[in-house]
Order: structure tokens, then sequence, then C-alpha cells
């Protein structure tokens, strides 16, 4: 090596920044990184930068680039050209800056600095790889409840402490915000801020903010100006189609390292995993024509696992419950059957005749089902939650006269149900239970009924949904923790939510896609609980709920199995579409149950091929 | 108290001993002081509330800070305007400490004891390895002043000599023109050298590793085109605009640097040299 002949003396007011700055954009939209941007470092002194860059060049053309940053030397030209002080404090000094000495590329130097946290070995072992092996971007996809968010701090506040990010920007659903930003501080005193309004993108250095958020105007333009050291979007699972603006958002974003965080990284369709990938590493995979050629042999089955797995190990990390190392603690499933009143049971078998006989007219006439689905999904749930519906269905303008007869009969059917036997039996069971309890529906309709018994019963409820702002559902959670016994939770409120301190889940309902199942109990099942999880499943006899809960708890087994497989096994939406077809186009329980069992068999025979696909550890 | 709690609370003393806190008393694994409000202002971070203060011409009493270094220390004899604080390795008060003391200890003059000192300019230099990971050193040099002759690794010597914070009276300091520029040309110049002899691998891997990325790009964007050529003229565009930011990013994430950054300088006053490897004199430069 030696010195390049003309050494640059270009000073700069601003830090490093990538030589491909120079080069113009095509486009508006996407932008390289900016020219001044600030430097990456953490423990720069807080003076104006003055930067001295020269070329090095190796028998091989340009080796590394070296840069002389001379801020002590205007410091001291501001202090008149004479060092004073005094030494004692100038020893202080050098002993905390070798606390911010990384003394080697490969060892994590957060460590020994976490204050609030002792890290699991595969949560270490998970982020040394992501920056040694992976550098800084990586598809963080254990299941859930291994603590992926813990695994992210660590390489956010490794790469702070290294100075290697400064700007991080954290994405995440808008009820996970304060979450997120309290946890980087009490674990990680990493001093995080929630985006609040438009100024804090370039207030604070780390942000945690909602991606609903950062993609409307005016935020999407600030983030857009702005270049992010780290990038972490978390439930990156809705990133899965690169069609959506927060793909688009995402993808535009000029960031240097990115880590995607999802338990559920492919959940109908391979495509899904390329988009993700793509975003990691464009090219990782090939162009999209050259990733179906050589990896996809149908929507979810590749054609070669072992290929498909070696490919994207080189941007992806899952770790597994079976894998072991931690100790989770037992999780107890029950079902239990209620038996509906007469009324109730004429109810559902008059709701469910109507919609077998609609499902086969609209889907001769090519209309849509939809509507009949979620009924026959709630007469499931609850009597009051297919009334709603009941009286929705009657605005359809295309509805004859015969139709709107019969829905008008079966809504004056759904309100003279003179009791709940379902509800009534949820209010014994949290009598019994004595202790605090989740309780997921799947509908807001059901979750306020619920509501309304529970507090009439004098049993203390909050309830908490996703139509909520962050701050109500950290007041709800609060409120749960420290009031009240029952806390009432429909998926899309619950997702992300860590409810350790609770260890009872009742299943109201169930929903027909496996990976919400898992979503749920992973509220309270992960690392952190310190008891036995308890989850009990209502099913009502005689109803489809009978044999859903036959065949995810015992054909499927998904309660025992750890269920984060199921997404790579079954695809969801498939297995909802099929459940659907199955109950709909059965003339008879016979013929029900034989579709199910071939159903089960179908989803066992898948459970080793496909759980080689994903399942390695990267 | 175990090691880590140990050093921990030796530091913590030696700052406020240093910064002019008052200590309190208090049991002896525990540190109470009272903070003079410059050293307050640094750490604990409240700009709006000295805003407030400075503005109103208020005049509030000193903070006290309660620091336990052990989670099992007793709180009972907490003053009862302080807050019991655990100080743990990266918690926000190190971290505030750490900074409030490179910030005061960046320069420094000091003096060994008596006879006939000569002047040296000492430095501390952080040298950084940087791709998308770091590797860092933390060097130390001294310049003699008169000869230009510069000693390495200087400041385990320099700890072990007891210097001074003040002249010594009968001391003959030997006055040298120092012309400020010119030494730190020379420090940047021999920290150079030293860079150069080390092994960098680490960079070879790095620019392989962007070649490598940027190859794998490069092909990518271009089946891109070529495809979207045929099908969709009009996104030919974006997707460009699209190739250009994540060259852009890669090259930013994973091109070799180095980065130098001298962190501290003393005036050091020294009876004899701090060490006997001169490692180069470049008077002549």
């Amino acid at each position: 090596m030696r010195l390049a002949e003309e050494t640059s003396g270009r000073r700069a007011t601003a830090g490093l920044r990538p030589p491909a700055c120079n080069r113009q954009p095509a486009t508006a939209g996407l932008q390289p990184p900016a020219c001044n941007r600030r430097p990456a470092t953490a423990d720069q002194q807080p003076l104006a930068l003055i930067l001295l860059t020269s070329n090095y060049f190796g028998s091989e053309g340009v080796l590394y680039t070296y840069h002389e940053h001379t801020e002590l030397r205007t410091l001291l030209t501001e202090h008149g050209n004479m060092p004073v002080g005094k030494w004692s404090m100038f020893t202080l000094a050098y002993e905390a800056h070798q606390q911010s000495v990384s003394e080697s590329f490969d060892e994590l130097t957060c460590l020994g600095v976490l204050p609030g946290l002792v890290p699991f070995d595969h949560q270490i072992e998970t982020a040394r790889r992501v920056i040694n092996d992976l550098h800084g971007r990586a598809l963080l996809a254990d299941e859930v409840g291994l603590g992926k968010t813990i695994e992210a701090g660590l390489v956010l506040k490794e790469y702070l402490l290294r100075g290697l990010v400064k700007k991080a920007l954290i994405l995440v659903p808008a009820s996970l915000v304060l979450q997120w930003t309290r946890e980087l501080g009490e674990k990680f005193a990493i001093p995080a801020f929630a985006q609040r309004n438009e100024w804090s993108w370039t207030t604070y250095d780390v942000l945690v903010a909602s991606i609903d958020t950062t993609k409307r105007e005016p935020h999407r333009s600030q983030v857009l100006s702005q270049d992010w050291d780290l990038l972490i979007v978390d439930e990156a699972h809705k990133l899965k189609n690169s069609k959506t603006r927060n793909w688009q958002i995402v993808n535009q974003l000029r960031k240097k390292y990115l880590l995607l965080v999802t338990a559920t990284p492919v959940q109908n369709d391979m495509r899904e995993l390329y988009n993700l990938i793509n975003l990691l590493r464009p090219g990782q995979l090939g162009s999209q024509e050259a990733f179906r050629s050589a990896h996809v042999s149908s929507k979810r089955v590749p054609k070669d696992p072992r290929a498909l797995r070696s490919a994207i190990s080189e941007v992806m990390v899952r770790n597994r419950r079976l894998d072991g190392g931690v100790e989770f603690t037992e999780r107890f499933v029950e079902a239990l059957q209620v038996k509906l009143s007469p009324e109730e049971q004429g109810l559902y078998d008059a709701v469910t005749e109507f919609i077998r006989d609609e499902y086969v007219r609209r889907k001769e006439r090519q209309r849509s089902v939809l509507s009949l689905i979620t009924l026959q999904r709630e007469i499931c749930s609850s009597s009051y939650a297919a009334m709603c519906t009941l009286e929705t269905m009657q605005r359809d303008k295309h509805l004859t006269t015969v139709e709107l007869a019969r829905l008008r009969e079966l809504h004056h059917q759904a309100e003279s149900v003179p009791n709940y036997t379902k509800v009534n039996r949820v209010i014994e069971l949290v009598r019994e239970i004595d202790d605090k309890v989740i309780l997921f529906t799947e509908y807001r309709a059901t979750q306020d009924f619920l509501l309304y018994m529970l507090q009439q019963s004098n049993i203390r409820t909050v309830i908490y949904r996703g139509g909520y702002k962050r701050g109500k559902k950290d007041w709800m959670k609060d409120l749960f923790e420290h009031r009240a016994q029952v806390l009432i939770a429909t998926e899309a409120g619950g997702e992300g939510i860590n409810l350790q301190f609770c260890n009872q889940v009742i299943n109201f309902d169930l929903p027909w896609n496996p990976m919400r199942i898992e979503q749920r109990i992973g509220r309270v099942h992960r690392l952190g609980q310190t008891r036995p999880v308890h989850i009990r499943n209502f099913s009502t006899a005689g109803t489809i709920e009978e044999y859903m809960v036959t065949l995810l708890q015992d054909k499927i087994r998904m309660f025992e199995l750890i269920i984060g497989e199921l997404d790579v096994i079954l695809g969801a939406k498939a297995f909802e579409d099929d459940l659907m077809r199955t109950f709909m186009e059965s003339h008879d329980d016979a013929e029900v149950r034989a579709r199910l069992s071939a159903l089960s068999k179908r989803v066992q025979m898948r459970e080793s091929s496909a759980g080689e696909t994903c399942h390695g550890r990267g | 108290m175990v090691e880590d709690e140990h050093s921990l609370f030796d530091y913590c003393e030696r700052y406020f001993r240093h910064v002019g806190a008052l200590q309190k008393p208090a049991p002896s694994d525990v540190l109470c002081v009272e903070l003079p409000r410059d050293v307050d202002k640094e750490l604990t971070d409240r700009p709006f509330y000295w805003m407030w203060v400075e503005a109103m011409n208020e005049t509030p009493a000193n903070t006290v800070l309660y620091l336990k270094f052990n989670p099992d220390s007793t709180d009972a004899e907490a003053p009862p305007e302080s807050k019991p604080e655990l100080v743990v390795p990266g918690c926000y008060r190190m971290l505030r400490l750490y900074a409030s003391a490179k910030a005061r200890g960046a320069f420094a003059a000091a003096y060994e004891t008596g006879g006939v000192l000569f002047p040296y300019a000492v430095f501390v230099v952080k040298v950084s390895f940087v791709s998308d990971r770091r590797m860092d050193f933390l060097e130390s040099y001294a310049i003699d002043l008169q000869t230009f002759q510069v000693y390495g690794d200087v400041i385990p010597e320099l700890l072990n000599r007891a210097l001074l914070d003040e002249r010594p009276q009968h001391a003959r300091l030997i006055a040298t023109p120092i012309d400020m520029d010119k030494v730190f040309s020379l420090l940047l110049r021999c920290v150079r050298l030293d860079v150069e002899a080390r092994d960098h691998q680490w960079a070879i891997d790095a620019r392989r590793r962007l070649e490598l990325e940027l190859g794998r790009l490069d092909d990518y964007y271009t089946s891109l085109h070529e495809q979207t050529r045929v099908i969709d003229p009009q996104h030919i565009l974006p997707h460009a605009a699209e190739r250009e930011l994540r060259i852009a990013e890669i090259v930013w994430r994973t091109e070799p640097k180095i980065e130098v950054r001298p962190l501290q300088m003393a005036l050091v006053y020294l009876g004899a040299p701090p060490g006997p490897n001169a490692t180069s004199a470049l008077a002549d430069m």
C-alpha cells in the first residue's frame, strides 16, 4: 500500500458519506444517501467536524479510505491554543474513552452494559450472527415468544455502542409504539422516543413510529428526506405484498442496516418471502421469474427445500422453541363444550341452513359469499354478533323479497333468544379461575356483549381492540394489570403486546387462521412467563365450532405443537378457505367429518416436508 | 462489593471529587453527593428546567444524588430530597458521567515533581477500522517538543508517574515555543505510519464483499431492466433510481474506512522521557 499522491484536503462540515453521493438519482422519490448526513458516530464530541479524507491504494486498487478527524484541533484553537485542565480529569476521560472502545470486530460489547436485561443464549447468538454474518440486514423470524424484540434491541444497542448507528427508526404497529419505546429504555438504556409530530423525525436520534403514520403525509416526506443508519420493522409480515404502501415506503427509505421482525415470514404464498427478502438484499433470490423457476413448485411448496433454505440463510435467522435452550412453562389446553339452549340451537340451525342455501346460490351467480362466511363464523361466536350482521345484510339492494323476509325472520329469531349459554359459562369460569384472564374473541359485537355481561356480573373488565389509539391501549393494558380481572381482546388489538403477568387464556371463539391462534397464546406464553399457561377453547356442541376445536386441538394437535410451524405447513389463508369449502359444500355431518379428516391428514403429511424449508437456524 | 461494583464506585467517587461535588455521609457502599450546578447540568438532561431557572432567576437547592452500586444497599439513609438510584454498567447515570468526564478531560497540563522538566505533548487517539463492522484501538503518543521524538503507548507509563495538576514550586521548566499545527501534523503522520503497519485483511474482506454485493445488484437490476423494458416500460426509471439507492446503501455500509480521531491532548512536563521506545523523529517534515 502507498499513500495516494494527491491527498484530498477537502473539508466538509458534516461527516462521512458514501462515495456514491455524487451520483444523481434517475428520478425523484428514491434518493441515494444525502451528502450532508451527520456522521454515524455515537461517541463524537458535539463540535463542528472537520474531515480530511485521503485514499489509500492497495496493489489491486483502492483498499480503504482514510479519514482524519480534527475536532480536537478546532477545540484547542477555541481554548487559545493551549491545553489547560487537570491531569486527574484527563485520566478519568481516558478511562471513559476506554469504555467505548470496541476491541474486536466479533465480540458483542453491549453484553457488559445492559442494565435491565440478561439475554438468553439464542438471543445473543442471533445478534452476533446478524452483525457478523448477515452484515446488519436480516429477517428475524423466531417463533412467537422467543424474544425477537430483544434480539433486535441487542443489535441496535451494539451498533449504537460501536458508533455504527446514530440515527435509528423503529416502525411498528401503533399499538406497540409505547411498548417498544419503554423496552428500549428499560432493558437497553437506549433513549428512544415515540414519534408524536412531524418535528419528531428530525429531533430524535432513536425514534419509534407507527408504520401507518409514517406512510402518510407530511410524515412520509420527512422520513424519506433523511438517512437512517438502522431501520427496524416489527410485525414485518405487513410488508409481504410489494404493491402496498407499507412495502414501498420501506423500500424507498434510505437505510444502512435493516432488520425485519416477524414470526410469520410466509403466510399464504412464497412470493411473500421473496418480497421480504428483496427488501433486505435485492437479488438474493434472483429476479421474480428466476425465483419462481428455481424454487417454487406450487404456491406454498418449494421445489427444493434445501436449496431454498440455503438461499435464505444468508438473510434470515429463525429460532424455534423445539431447538431447546429455552425453558418454557407448561401449556395446558382444555376444550370446554357448551350445549346450546333449544332457542339458541334453533337459531343456529336456521342460520346455517340459510347460509348453505345462499352459498350455493351465490356461487352459481358469482356473487360475493364473504358476508355468509362472516355470518357462519359469528353465529358460532354469539347470537348477538350474528344479529348485527343479519341487520347489515338486510340493507343489500340485490336481495329478493323472499331472501329479505327470511333474513328478517332470522333477525327476529336472534333477538328473541332469552339467554346466552356460552356467555353464562364464561362468567362461571372466570369466577372459578379467580385470577387474571384474557378472553379472546374475533368480533367486536361479541366483545361489547361480553363486556356488558361481565360488568353486569360485577367482574371488572376492560376491552382492548385494534381501533384504539396507542395511548388508550397502553392505558387499558395498565388497567388490566393493576385493576381489572378480565381483558377482552381481539387479535387485531392484541398483536405484539406482552401480558406475561397473566397465565389464563379463554378463546371464546376460535379464528380459523392457525397463526392468529398462536398470536393469541403468544401474548402470555412467552419468555418471562413464570407460571404454567392454561388455554381453554370454547366449543358449542353440534356446531361448526365443535369440528373446528376437534380439528385444531386433537387432529392437528396445534396447541401441543408449536404453531409457529403451521404458517409454513398450512398457509393460513388456504387453511381458512379449505375449512369454509368443507363446511359449505358438505351435505351432511358425515361428509364434513370425512373431509376434515382428509384435511388433517394432508396437514400432517406436509408437516415434515415443509418444516424443512424454513426451520433451519437461518 | 464485586469487582464491577467496586470499579464503578471508585470511578464515580474520583469523578465527584474532581468536579468539586460535596460528598455527604452515607453507608460505605453508597455515594451521596451534592452537585454543583454545572455538574448537575451535565449529569441530567433537563435543558428546559435550567432555561426556566435562569430566565426566572431562581435559586433552587442543589441536586443530591444517592447512588447505590449494589441492589441490596440500604435506602434508609437517603436524604429526603434525593431518590436512591442503582448504578450499573451501561445505566443512564454512568453514560452521562462518562460523557461529562470526556468533555472535561479533553485537555490537561501536568508536571512531574521537582528538577528540570521538559515539555511533551501527549495525545490519546482513537483509530477505528470501519466497514459494516467496526474495531477500535485507543493509542497514546507523546511528542518531545524540543526534539520532536515521538514515543508510543505512553499512557500506562505516565499513569505510573505521580503527575501533579499544579506546577511544583522548585521545578525548572524548559520553555519552548510550540507550533500546535506542526505538533498535530506530526502526530497524524505517526498515527498513519502505525496504522499502515497493521494487518488489513479486514479491509480486503470488506472490499471483496462490497464487490460481490455490487455484482449481485448489477445482475438483479439488469435482469429487471430487461424484463421491464418488454413488459412495463414506464417502470424503467423508478427501477433505475432504486438501483442507485441500493448501490449507495451498500457502499455506505460496506466500504472499508479508517477513522483517526485525536480525543485528548495534554501538555506534560517530565524529568525523563515517557519510555525508551521512540518510534520516529520527523522533525524535518
